[in-house]
This record gives C-alpha cells, sequence and structure tokens, in this order.
C-alpha cells in the first residue's frame, strides 16, 4: 500500500512540462540508438553518462531510464524492417518480424512489437514495485551450478530455434558452434588466451555485436543483391491495420502474462539478461503455440513473446540492480556506474533509506513506456515507408550501417573484420538452413557456462553431484530434460498422435 | 518432384554435416593440443575444460546429423551439372560482387592512406555505395541520380554519425 502511494506521489512530481519534455526526447533518442543496428541501450546509457554529469539527480534519471526504455524497444525496429536486430535483445525479434515485413506486414508487426513492449515494460514495472522482496531472495539463491545449468538450458532450447521446423540437431549444432567461437580468448577464471594463436586481436574474444550483425545483417545483404532487381519482393499492407493494443491483449492474453513472467523472471537473475528472457519467451510461445509451423515464417505470437519477455526484463533487471547492487544484465551494469556518478548507492541499505525510490523508479518505467507507446506509434506509421526504397539502394546503405554498428562499441578495425567473416559464415548457414540465431545465444552464453560451471566443480572438488541435490539445479535439470525431450521425434509424434485422437 | 526435392535436401545436409564433423575436429584437436595447462590446477578448472567438452558436443551432434543423411553421400552426374549451372548463373555473379564490394569496403576504403593521402570516410562510403547501386541498379535508373543518392547519404551518414552524435566512424 505505501508503496502504491510513493508510485502515485511520485508520477504527480514527475508530471512537470520539463520532465516530460525530457523523457520524450530521451526516449526517442532511446529508440533511435537501438534502431540503429550495433548501437545499443547498453551503448546509449554509457554515452549519456557523461553528458548527464552536470544534470541534477532527478533529471539525470529521467534520461537514462527514457534510453534505457526506448533502446530496448528500438531495436525490433531494424529486426523487423530490414532483419539485423538493432540490439542483441531483439535478435529474437528478427526469426519472425522479418518474415512479417517480406509478406507486407512491416507495420502490423511493428505495431504488435510497439504494444507489447509497452506491456511488457508495464508488466515489469508492476513485479519491481510487488515481487522485490520475493524475487530478490530467489535471484539470491543461484549460485554457480544454477548458472552453469541455466546456460546449458540456454543452448538446448536452439534446438527449437531451427527455420521451418527443421531438425532440432540443426539448432543444437549452431547452439555449440556458438559456444564453441565463445572459447577464444581470455578465459575467466585464470585469464589465460585459449585458441588466439598469438593473435593480440583475438585476446578479448570474439566481440558479440559484430558478429551479431554479421550473422544477421549481412547475409541478408547478399541474398537480396543477388537477386535480380525484379525478383524482390517485399511489398508494404496498404490496408488498416488492425491491431490494437485491447485486441492484441485480447488474442494473445496468456502469451503476454506468460512472457512478462518470463522476462522478468529471468530480468532479475543477475548476469542473465534481456536477451536471453527474449529468447526463452520465444521457445516457450513457440511450445505452447497452437500453430507453431507458424513460427520462423512470421508469427505474431513469436515477436510478441520475444519483446514483451525483453522489456519485462528491465524491470527485472532492476530488482537485483537496486536492492543488492548486483546488475542483472549488461545494459544495467552500465546503469550502476551511471547511478554511482549521481549518488545514488543502490544496495539493501537504499530501501530503508529511501523507501520512495523503487517506486520513484517504477512511475519513470510507467512514464517512458507510456512515451515510447506514443512514439513508438508515430514510428509505426512512417517507417514501413522504408520498404518502399529499392533495394540496390536500401541494401547499400545497411551495409554502411552494419560497418558503423560493428566499429562503434569498441573502436577497433578488427570487429569489422569479424563482422565480415561473420557475415560469410551466416550466409553459408543460411543456405544450409541451419539458423544463425542459436550461434548468437551461444557466444552469449558461452562465457557464463564456462566460467560457472569450473566454479562449481571448484566449489565441489571435482564432483557433479551437487548439481543433482542442489533444489534448484534439480529444477533446472528437468527443464533441460524436458526441453531435449520435447524436441525428439518422438515426442513430436506422441503429441501428434495425441492431437489426432482428441479431435 | 518432392522426391527430388527431398534428395537435394538430404545432400545439402550431408555435405553440410560432413562440413559440421570436420570442424568439430579440427576445434578439438586445437583444443586439446593448444590451451595451455594452467602450473597446480585440478584438471575440473583446466581452461581446456570446456572447449573439449563442446567440441565432443560438437561431435556428437554433427555425427548424428551425418547418419540421419547419409543417403545424400552420393553425388551423380547431375548433381555437378546444377553445381556447374549454379556457379555460371547471374545469381551466383551478383554474389561474388557484392562479397567482393563489402570486403573491398571493410579491408582496404576504409582506413585507406596512399602516402601523405588520406582517404576520408565520407569518400570511402561515397565509393562503396556508388558502385553497389551503379552494378545492381534496376534498368533504366539514371545515373546522375545514384551519384547525387551516393553524394548525399554518405555525407549525411558521415556528418550525422561523427558531428552530431558524436559516434567515431572508421
Amino acid at each position: 500500500m505505501h508503496s502504491l502511494i510513493y508510485l502515485f506521489q511520485a508520477l504527480i512530481a514527475l508530471c512537470t512540462p520539463v520532465n516530460l519534455v525530457l523523457l520524450s526526447v530521451s526516449t526517442v533518442g532511446g529508440i533511435l540508438i537501438g534502431a540503429l543496428p550495433g548501437l545499443s541501450a547498453t551503448m546509449g546509457i554509457a554515452l549519456l553518462t557523461g553528458l548527464t554529469y552536470t544534470m541534477p539527480q532527478d533529471m539525470a534519471l529521467i534520461v537514462l531510464i527514457g534510453i534505457f526504455v526506448g533502446g530496448i524497444y528500438g531495436g525490433s525496429i531494424s529486426a523487423i524492417l530490414i532483419g539485423i536486430p538493432g540490439t542483441g535483445s531483439a535478435a529474437a525479434t528478427t526469426l519472425d518480424g522479418y518474415p512479417l515485413a517480406k509478406k507486407g506486414l512491416g507495420r502490423e508487426a511493428l505495431s504488435a512489437t510497439t504494444i507489447a513492449s509497452f506491456i511488457g515494460t508495464l508488466f515489469g514495472m508492476l513485479c519491481l514495485i510487488a515481487l522485490t522482496p520475493v524475487l530478490q531472495s530467489l535471484a539470491l539463491k543461484f549460485a554457480s551450478h544454477e548458472f552453469a545449468l541455466l546456460a546449458i538450458f540456454g543452448v538446448m532450447i536452439c534446438g527449437s530455434l531451427t527455420a521451418e521446423g527443421g531438425s532440432a540437431l540443426k539448432g543444437w549444432l549452431a547452439g555449440f558452434t556458438g559456444l564453441a567461437l565463445s572459447c577464444i580468448g581470455y578465459e575467466e577464471l585464470y585469464s589465460m588466451p585459449r585458441l588466439t594463436f598469438g593473435n593480440v586481436a583475438l585476446y578479448s574474444g570474439i566481440a558479440f555485436v559484430p558478429a551479431m550483425i554479421g550473422l544477421f545483417g549481412i547475409p541478408n545483404l547478399f541474398d537480396n543483391l543477388s537477386k535480380l532487381p525484379d525478383t524482390q519482393t517485399l511489398k508494404i499492407n496498404h490496408g488498416k491495420n488492425e491491431f490494437g493494443i485491447l485486441k492484441i491483449i485480447k488474442r494473445y492474453f496468456f502469451n503476454i502474462i506468460r512472457s512478462g513472467l518470463i522476462g522478468t523472471a529471468i530480468g532479475a537473475v543477475p548476469g542473465v539478461g534481456e536477451d536471453v528472457a527474449a529468447w526463452l519467451s520465444y521457445d516457450t510461445a513457440r511450445r505452447s503455440s497452437k500453430c507453431p509451423e507458424e513460427f520462423g515464417k512470421g508469427s505474431f505470437e513469436g515477436i510478441i513473446a520475444a519483446e514483451t519477455a525483453n522489456n519485462a526484463a528491465i524491470g527485472g533487471a532492476l530488482i537485483p540492480l537496486l536492492s543488492l547492487a548486483i546488475p542483472g544484465s549488461a545494459t544495467t551494469a552500465v546503469l550502476l556506474g551511471a547511478l554511482w556518478l549521481h549518488g545514488i548507492r543502490p544496495g539493501p541499505m537504499l530501501t530503508f533509506e529511501f523507501p520512495d525510490f523503487i517506486p520513484y523508479m517504477g512511475a519513470l518505467l510507467l512514464l517512458a513506456s507510456l512515451t515510447m507507446r506514443i512514439f513508438g506509434w508515430a514510428i509505426c506509421q512512417v517507417a514501413p515507408k522504408l520498404l518502399k526504397i529499392p533495394f540496390f539502394i536500401l541494401m547499400p546503405v545497411v551495409g554502411v550501417l552494419s560497418i558503423i554498428g560493428s566499429y562503434a562499441l569498441n573502436i577497433n578495425m578488427f570487429d569489422l573484420k569479424i563482422m565480415f567473416i561473420f557475415g560469410i559464415i551466416g550466409f553459408i548457414f543460411m543456405k544450409l538452413k541451419i539458423p544463425a540465431a542459436p550461434i548468437v545465444l551461444g557466444l552469449i552464453l558461452g562465457p557464463i557456462a564456462d566460467s560457472n560451471f569450473r566454479r562449481a566443480l571448484q566449489a565441489s572438488g571435482g564432483s557433479l553431484i551437487p548439481f543433482v541435490t542442489r533444489p534448484l539445479s534439480i529444477v533446472v535439470i528437468l527443464l533441460i530434460i524436458f526441453t531435449v525431450v520435447s524436441q525428439t521425434k518422438l515426442y513430436k509424434n506422441f503429441m501428434q498422435s495425441r492431437k489426432e485422437k482428441r479431435y | 518432384m518432392v522426391m527430388d526435392e527431398n534428395r537435394q535436401k538430404e545432400k545439402i545436409n550431408f555435405y553440410g554435416a560432413l562440413g559440421m564433423l570436420v570442424f568439430s575436429l579440427a576445434f578439438f584437436f586445437c583444443s586439446v593440443f593448444f590451451i595451455s595447462a594452467v602450473k597446480n590446477a585440478e584438471w575440473y578448472s583446466e581452461p581446456k575444460l570446456f572447449p573439449v567438452i563442446i567440441s565432443v558436443g560438437l561431435m556428437v551432434c554433427s555425427s548424428i546429423y551425418l547418419c540421419q543423411n547419409r543417403k545424400g553421400y552420393h553425388l551423380v552426374a547431375e548433381d555437378w551439372a546444377r553445381v556447374r549451372i549454379y556457379f555460371k548463373g547471374i545469381e551466383f555473379r551478383r554474389l561474388m560482387i557484392a562479397i567482393v564490394l563489402l570486403a573491398l569496403y571493410v579491408f582496404v576504403l576504409l582506413g585507406l592512406r596512399i602516402g601523405s593521402f588520406h582517404l576520408p570516410y565520407e569518400g570511402a562510403t561515397f565509393t562503396y555505395l556508388f558502385l553497389n547501386m551503379i552494378i545492381f541498379r534496376k534498368k533504366g535508373f539514371a545515373v546522375w541520380k545514384i551519384i547525387a543518392i551516393s553524394l548525399f547519404l554518405s555525407v549525411v551518414v558521415g556528418y550525422g554519425f561523427s558531428s552530431l552524435a558524436k559516434i567515431p566512424l572508421p
């Protein structure tokens, strides 16, 4: 009850013209940063931390949260329109968003993701206020064993990320390839370089952003330019956009609630983040869908699941950040630095010293999501017109933007080479119909799995027994077993025969 | 027709799986022999532990996949003819041009220095955009329009990112 009162007080305090203008500008800025391939919310917050240094604390918070919310949503715009996820958290959205744009449903897809992101942020915000004590204690119980198993679980879901309902093995193959590539560079336990072959540029490992841009953007560029101009088929549906917020909620109610819960819970697990939340939610939506065959070919369920989850993860990631000073994701890690810079010390004492701070952040999230909804709607009307531009003009521009995105994060020419090589690998995988998405997931999860697995073994003196005796580990192991079994032909045939019997 | 498509798929899958198996063997070999051991470290905390496990996982997956598509190993004259037609086709030529142009932009044009001359970002980008648009353009699309679009875009991207957004450019 106190939280609600604080929330309303914060909302009233925040609703001044100056604050609202500042929030609008920063949210739109975040959307643009997120929409540009390679420029993420993490980078936006990092860039703006310095610029907000001279601002008063409350204004700086408005700018940072606006960038955060806008940035996570913005990634879906380029994912849908040009098939390149603007941010890592939008990679799952590409799988169905781009096929939808190819079918002429780009505007509808953008509408759906705007609404899903809006609801997801609200969901995360509510959880931040209501569930902080519960999730705080659960997240604290995660040790190396659970982190390692969670990463393995992440790779196992790769089986269902295969395009066109292909074999789960293709997804696992790609997932393992991503894990293998993540081994390159310094490992975390002893800081020993691995598989660098003396190349100093490889010591810091394969940068995730250029690899992601290479895998998603460059194969599209090659594929579209190799086709003759007359055979290119991207079109725009000129009919009425049937997606209103109420229709989306009505049609995908359970999907939204489930994705919101997954997003918040995964966001609250320290170090996992929005990217994994989106993938996990996408996979769960696919499994529980009545039309799983549509996933990968242009499913609204898929993009709604991914976007609700990655935005809900914002609120989730703020839970351990504010209550334990442990960032839930890469973006919140940067945000932690920004908060410190502005004299805010997150941690267990924060709620005692400033009991109204978490509701204040909730109010900020609420206003930022409203701003995002309004400007996102405006962008939905204009952005699909991009698809009218002939491919021989649009695709080279995509190439130029991909290169800026790959370079800007580390300011390293080597990252451009990584992008190019991954572009070729991505193109070969595309032709072999092996999905590229699991490679990205493997690259993200590799270091988490590696360091936590060895740390867990160190803690138990090399024994694997704690993996099967810790209650949370058992839950994750059961999830892994179910994930693997549910992707086998035997299970699929069994489910099919059950369905046939029912009807 | 469907039979033929399935056979084609099997062949593609077989050779894809074979490539992955070779990669996993190479990765296993590199993990075992090229990752240095840490003094006094137990086997379970060795840096090579995880790569070795991953390479075994890759090997198992690619072997199963290879076995599943084992019928695809046999290449007949018809397959070779199909490959030849693809390599001689216009699509392959356009693909090669797109790859070469991107490689030229990434490896040569960006940051190009000849003596004291340094090609600015805008110059490299203009060249890349112009070459792409002129080669891949629709029939009848005017050259002056391509020059204008390339020039406009390279200046806007260069100025917008470096001067306005303060984002470093290659």
